[in-house]
């Protein structure tokens, strides 16, 4: 009997590596799954192109597309989740030393709809009393989902071909919310400092707080497929759980993974 | 974190988690109404997940 074809594009993560490449299978699907296309293209071209029948996607880029109508239904599977209190950098010239100084600045974004900096702004707004309304938010492009940002708020597009971080080191920008962590920052550029160095501190005390390691991404799939094929959902999310459960008892034994004291931190 | 800090499925964590998450995108203007969750997922049974070694 023949099995389904499905195409399915996934980013590069240990816990989904094994059905990625295709070790681990899914029952009754014949998965092609598309691994080498950046992350920032891959949501674009499955919420604007819809080229895929099924992918990881931005939860909040999923929220909007849901909301206006896209074709695509949620897997409750997410294969991307980061604290990240460590991704908040600062232009240390600016005199920002705490999260109430970024209010009235301006602050350099992927995307206004990236869910590392939907988080961050959330955070910031929840817990150090930064209100999203107060900061100018400076984005390279148009996001993902077409958004007409709500009145009040202040949402500009950067004009000429800099990075955000460029704009960071030469102070066209007072702070960058970013999924990465910068080149520049790792170069050791002193233009460039975290605002919150303590952040794995804050991190473990933020998840024992609210018991939340954020959600990035989650796994869309078309719903034509699922209303054809009512078992595709289940027999995909348990493909991506075996993946992730032979993962994690790969790495119980330190020897396989090569940093030193790995498992004791 | 516990045994499975990448939890898959609407278990109490993920659900306080996406409580949050669609809270800050409301918050922020990403989206005016707030939708269940049975609405944006296809809920994974418990069942479906089990008996699979390393978990």
């Amino acid at each position: 009997m023949a099995r389904i074809p499905l195409t399915l594009t996934c980013g590069d993560y240990e816990i989904t590596r094994l059905l990625t490449e295709g070790a681990v299978t899914a029952d009754g699907i014949d998965l092609t799954v598309l691994t080498d296309i950046a992350s920032r293209d891959r949501h674009w071209r499955l919420a604007r192109n819809g080229e895929c029948d099924a992918g990881e996607f931005n939860a909040f880029g999923y929220f909007m597309a849901k909301e206006r109508g896209h074709p695509f239904i949620a897997l409750p599977v997410f294969p991307h989740r980061r604290f990240r209190h460590g991704f908040v950098f600062v232009n240390p010239t600016k005199g920002i030393r705490t999260p109430r100084d970024l209010i009235g600045r301006r602050i350099g974004v992927e995307g206004y709809q990236t869910a590392g900096c939907v988080w961050m702004k959330g955070i910031l707004e929840e817990f150090f009393g930064v209100p999203h309304r107060e900061i100018t938010w400076v984005l390279p492009r148009p996001e993902d989902i077409p958004f007409t940002p709500p009145p009040g708020l202040r949402i500009e597009y950067a004009a000429g071909d800099k990075t955000d971080e460029e704009m960071l080191t030469g102070g066209e920008i007072d702070a960058l919310i970013t999924p990465q962590v910068p080149a520049a920052f790792r170069r050791g550029d002193k233009r460039i400092a975290r605002l919150f160095p303590d952040y794995k501190d804050r991190e473990i005390e933020y998840f024992r707080q609210t018991g939340i390691f954020p959600i990035m991404h989650l796994v869309v799939i078309r719903r034509e497929i699922v209303e054809r094929h009512p078992w595709i959902p289940a027999n995909l999310a348990r493909a991506f759980h075996v993946a992730k459960s032979m993962t994690y008892d790969r790495i119980r034994n330190p020897r396989v993974v090569p940093l030193a004291w790995f498992g004791n931190a | 974190m516990g045994r499975d800090p990448w939890a898959f499925g609407l278990t109490k964590a993920n659900r306080n988690t996406l409580a949050t998450a669609l809270r800050y995108a409301r918050e922020q203007g990403l989206i005016s109404g707030t939708p269940d969750l049975s609405e944006l997922f296809i809920d994974i049974p418990e069942s479906v997940l089990e008996g699979v070694p390393g978990y």
